[in-house]
């Protein structure tokens, strides 16, 4: 039980960082029913944003706010320069998604010309594990959660109770009807890529401190399993995407503790991300619409 | 409708252009010669040498250090009067560490650049590499430590790199001389993962010890809490290592998590490599890993790398990266064949190669040095950078191999000598 | 140059095959289907395990036979268009759009994933080596005119497929693939079984992407994991996206411009004649490199922008004939 409880633990860790990748990505999609494929790389960009600055300033906090505006810029710039286009003049959601990933493609290797392919060593002082309840955490874990927590509450309370929020909403259910009401439908989604960018920039500092090194590769791996735990939670349903992240998080660490008859002993834990794209096949063959909602959206996009 | 005229267009045109393709396909084999234009037998300019490895991609430090290798080497022999008396150009291919862009670029070197030797590629090419530098009759000095190639036949194929199963040999060795008894092994999903375990299993237990488990973990993931914990409830008394630089900051800071870091690490030439100790840390290097890789038999062609490395890269606390000494001692063993078969054409050189790395002869140790007792007509055996490059049937290296650990200053320093008798001892 | 340029144009040549049977799927049914890339490697690997006969210790692979090289073709062939028909017959059934891409996404993860770690399959990592010349023994060739003589036949085979794809395109299953692209809910109307429509031309194009796979398997002797690089993948799609989706001839101009020239000339910019650009590229070789990378995106996504349909647009067919009324005028009351 003990043990049980420890690998929940750690999966909530994983989840907490998830969370955060996976509610800005359903962010940027509800907002414009684009699945976006560089969202990997406002990550990416955010880890080596607060690598720069903390070499410059020291300060982990300094470094924190640099990835988030760099996060934000980079996801405004996106949408500015290529979905927002893509969108006004006519293209499919399915065109939008492969431009999206050329722009992945794009952002990997420009980064690999300024900082070189190799990895990038980020080295923050964990601190000690601690016994928190029957889990154990160290600093920077609780670090981790705790704003994700926050994060996520002041999301929650952005789209609830603000006007901005208001109009998020409404756009994303129906962009049509939100700019018949005057709603400046552009404005609302530039905005809004902006604020997933902000999150999405601060999820890959903190997925650099815990990693401890990154590359200009390591926001499109965690990509997949951003899109398994929003998919799961239901496309363009911020608190769906995560409880998803939470299970997909959990799923991971705990499938590798398994004792299953294959190949002697344990699954090995190579096998993750495709049990993490199994579960996405799962997800989108019997509940397509997520695993949480009763959304009215149809499958043939 | 009128459908049939578009068909017919269309089967005109597609009958047009197989006309058109098997015309080009004719004219191209008749106007094609045979065989290559062999490289005449003295060089009438610089002389080309290829490095063919990857450049992008995740194990790009692979093609950098190599790289970089190749340089120093290079500026060791012009500097020292050339080969044959021309000075030696370097031609860098890209393979991105894959198979279809490794075949192209190594065609590339070949008849575009017209190389007298390759250095390369790595493991994930090799096999698609070697038939087109075998039909081309070129040495190539592969670079990857995979146990395939133990049994190498192929005369153009050598590697001055030991192989990994000679490298986990030396690992099982040197843990169980510090006397642990248990071990569990970790590494990550690669072709590393394939090839380790057998060798440092297989020679742990025919010493005595033995093997719980061997765990194989997928790369850059964000937690191995999971593996961590199995491992630690195993109680091994040590952890034999191997995945690349962000995999293993993860694997550290877990284990520092859990057990702090309890039980110690052996690792390979990998752990030892600054992009892996910086991701852990060099506290944690120090404390807590011993990297086991191939060292030289004398100091002298050590130090004349490093003298030509500060020629090249200078600036102070300017490191080699690491195996470049490797890619050093392949350039200029194939310098000091060419010289040596007084010929750039590839069977002349490849034949001439054992002759200047292999007993008997007067040792050397640096180009110059070589180079000078060639031209007297003596006989020498070449002992490079990375070990006395003493080539068995296999065209593969032994050579002692040392355990070295992370001073705080940041620098390797070796522990333990494992000489290639004991090794050769232990080998099941 | 010679060697070079041969191995070049066989490669565009198997390349091209890939983009037709691509076609198939994205251009006439219209789906995005990222698993393509997956049954051009079972083509590959079956091909291989077929032919250079029982695994040699440490290597491991299953089945090691030494069938003849068409023979094992036929074999991988029909293997691929198994696989195909597996995840086909589940993505197709009610998925379209991203859902559909992301499902084939997973698949041919999956297979990545089994053929590099699960050693027993394909010596995992390691890959399987050791097809020379298959079929140059029949014709007693050496190594230089065995290239000679695999081009001439990759051109062929290329040739061929094209010669067949024209046919199929303007026959009634191609024409109906095009229309279910158009519009669903009207092809159901008229009474198409979308589903075994679409799971046909899958299947189709499966078995030209295993075609592919088999000749790629001889032309580079070998096949592991490290051949379905993100960046072949990337290539391959661009090629059938700036050609011109759903018109094959546009599809072999994309196969030109991206794989070929676009590809291969970009190997070339360290040698331009710019001062100082040599010395740069050595000290950063990753940088030259990583600029054809950021090319060949940035490519893709202005094609979508500015030119979607492709350089070469489907041709629409047209009712060119004379019109005639539904109803034959009644003849005046004489």
């Amino acid at each position: 039980m003990h043990a049980a409880l420890l690998t929940l633990g750690f999966g909530i860790v994983t989840a907490s960082i998830l969370a955060l990748s996976a509610v800005a990505f359903t962010l940027q999609y509800g907002v414009t029913n684009v699945a976006n494929v560089s969202h990997g790389e406002i990550l990416t960009i955010g880890a080596y944003a607060a690598y720069l600055v903390h070499q410059r300033t020291g300060s982990a906090p300094a470094a924190a706010i640099a990835a988030a505006l760099a996060g934000g810029l980079i996801a405004l710039a996106m949408y500015s320069s290529v979905i927002g286009p893509f969108i006004r003049f006519g293209a499919s959601p399915t065109v939008i998604f492969i431009a999206t990933l050329g722009v992945s493609f794009v952002i990997q290797n420009v980064l690999v010309i300024f900082f070189g392919a190799a990895n990038v060593a980020y080295n923050i002082d964990p601190g000690a594990p601690q016994q928190v309840g029957p889990f154990l955490l160290n600093a920077l874990d609780e670090q981790i959660v705790i704003s994700a927590v926050v994060i996520t509450a002041a999301l929650f309370f952005i789209i609830s109770r603000t006007k901005f929020g208001k109009a998020l909403r409404a756009v994303s259910q129906n962009r049509e009807l939100a700019r018949v009401t005057g709603i400046n439908a552009t404005r609302v989604a530039a905005a809004t890529f902006f604020l997933a960018g902000l999150i999405a920039g601060y999820a890959g500092f903190v997925l650099a401190e815990s990693v401890g090194s990154f590359t200009p590769y390591f926001g499109f791996g965690f990509f997949l399993i951003t899109l398994t735990a929003a998919v799961a939670g239901g496309l363009g349903r911020a608190v769906g995407t995560m409880v998803g992240a939470v299970i997909v998080g959990i799923i991971l660490e705990v499938v590798p503790a398994l004792p299953v008859p294959f190949v002697g002993g344990y699954i090995s834990a190579s096998y993750n991300l495709a049990i993490a794209f199994a579960i996405l096949a799962l997800v989108i063959l019997f509940r397509p619409r997520g695993l949480f909602t009763s959304a009215r959206r149809t499958v043939f996009e | 409708m009128n459908l049939v005229n578009e068909n017919t267009k269309r089967q005109s045109g597609a009958a047009r252009l197989v006309a058109s393709v098997a015309a080009a396909a004719w004219v191209l084999a008749a106007c094609g010669s045979s065989t290559p234009s062999s490289n005449s037998h003295l060089p009438t300019g610089p002389v080309t040498m290829g490095v063919l490895s990857c450049f992008t991609g995740s194990l790009s430090s692979l093609g950098a250090a190599m790289l970089q290798g190749s340089q120093v080497a290079q500026k060791a022999i012009n500097d020292g009067g050339g080969i044959l008396g021309q000075q030696l150009v370097l031609q860098h291919a890209d393979t991105q560490c894959d198979e279809a862009d490794g075949a192209v670029a190594a065609r590339s070197l070949l008849s575009n650049s017209n190389v007298v030797g390759i250095i390369g590629p790595e493991t994930q090419e090799i096999a698609a590499v070697t038939p087109i530098v075998t039909s081309a009759k070129i040495t190539t000095q592969f670079q990857g430590g995979s146990t395939l190639f133990d049994k190498n036949t192929n005369p153009y194929l050598w590697r001055d790199s030991p192989s990994d199963s000679q490298l986990g040999v030396a690992m099982a060795l040197y843990a169980y001389n510090k006397g642990y008894r248990k071990a569990d092994l970790i590494f990550y999903s690669d072709i590393a993962a394939q090839t380790f375990p057998p060798p440092i299993t297989n020679t742990f237990t025919k010493l005595g010890g033995t093997v719980v488990k061997s765990y194989t973990i997928a790369p850059a993931q964000t937690s191995y809490l999971t593996t961590v914990q199995q491992v630690i409830a195993d109680s091994p008394d040590v952890i034999f290592t191997q995945t690349d630089a962000p995999t293993a900051a993860v694997l550290f800071r877990n284990f520092q998590q859990l057990d702090n870091l309890a039980i110690p690490f052996v690792g390979t030439d990998v752990t030892g490599g600054s992009d892996y100790l910086k991701a852990i840390g060099n506290q944690v290097a120090h404390d807590h890993l011993i990297s086991v890789y191939g060292t030289s038999v004398s100091g002298a062609a050590t130090d004349e790398f490093n003298r030509v490395f500060a020629l090249v890269v200078p600036g102070a606390n300017q490191q080699p990266l690491a195996n470049a000494n490797y890619a050093y001692d392949a350039v200029i063993s194939q310098a000091l064949a060419i010289d040596k078969a007084n010929s750039i054409s590839g069977p002349d050189i490849n034949a001439a190669m054992t002759s200047v790395t292999n007993p008997p002869g007067t040792q050397c140790y640096t180009y110059p040095s070589c180079l000078a007792l060639i031209k007297a007509g003596t006989k020498i055996n070449f002992d490079g950078a990375s070990g006395p490059l003493d080539y068995n049937q296999y065209h593969n290296v032994f050579g002692p191999y040392a355990a070295f650990q992370q001073s705080l200053a940041g620098q390797q320093v070796q522990v333990q000598l494992m000489d290639a008798a004991a090794l050769a001892a232990a080998t099941p | 140059m010679t060697t070079y340029l041969i191995a070049v144009l066989t490669e565009g040549a198997i390349f091209g095959i890939m983009a037709l049977g691509l076609n198939v799927i994205w251009g006439w049914s219209g789906d995005f289907d990222l698993a393509y890339y997956g049954y051009i490697a079972v083509g590959a690997y079956m091909t291989i395990v077929l032919t250079v006969g029982p695994p040699v210790a440490p290597a491991q692979y299953i089945i090691g036979q030494s069938l003849p090289y068409p023979l094992a073709v036929v074999f991988a062939v029909i293997t691929a268009m198994a696989v195909a028909l597996v995840v086909g017959s589940i993505a197709l059934r009610h998925l379209r759009g991203i859902y559909f891409s992301i499902v084939t996404l997973g698949a041919v993860y999956v297979m990545y994933v089994f053929a590099g770690q699960y050693v027993p399959l394909f010596d995992g990592y390691n890959g399987l080596s050791g097809l020379f010349d298959p079929m140059g023994d029949w014709f007693g060739l050496d190594y230089f005119s065995y290239q000679y003589f695999f081009l001439g036949l990759s051109l062929v085979m290329f040739a061929l497929v094209y010669f067949v794809m024209s046919r199929v395109s303007s026959s009634r299953f191609g024409m109906a693939l095009r229309t279910l692209r158009e519009d669903e809910r009207a092809a159901a109307a008229f009474g198409r079984d979308i589903y075994r429509l679409k799971l046909k031309g899958y299947v189709l194009g499966a078995a030209l992407g295993g075609f592919a796979g088999a000749l790629f398997a001889a032309y580079l002797t070998a096949f592991n994991t490290s051949a379905w690089s993100p960046v072949e993948v990337i290539v391959l799609y661009s090629a059938v996206l700036v050609g011109g989706r759903g018109n094959i001839r546009g599809v072999v101009l994309g196969v030109l411009i991206m794989g070929l020239i676009v590809n291969e000339s970009t190997r070339f910019l360290p040698q331009l004649p710019l001062p100082g650009l040599s010395a740069f590229d050595t000290l950063h070789p990753q940088v030259l490199q990583a600029a054809r990378g950021g090319i060949i995106g940035l490519v893709l996504v202005l094609f979508l922008r500015f030119r979607p349909q492709g350089l070469l647009p489907e041709r629409r067919f047209v009712d060119r004939s004379p019109a005639t009324p539904a109803i034959e005028p009644a003849p005046l009351a004489s």
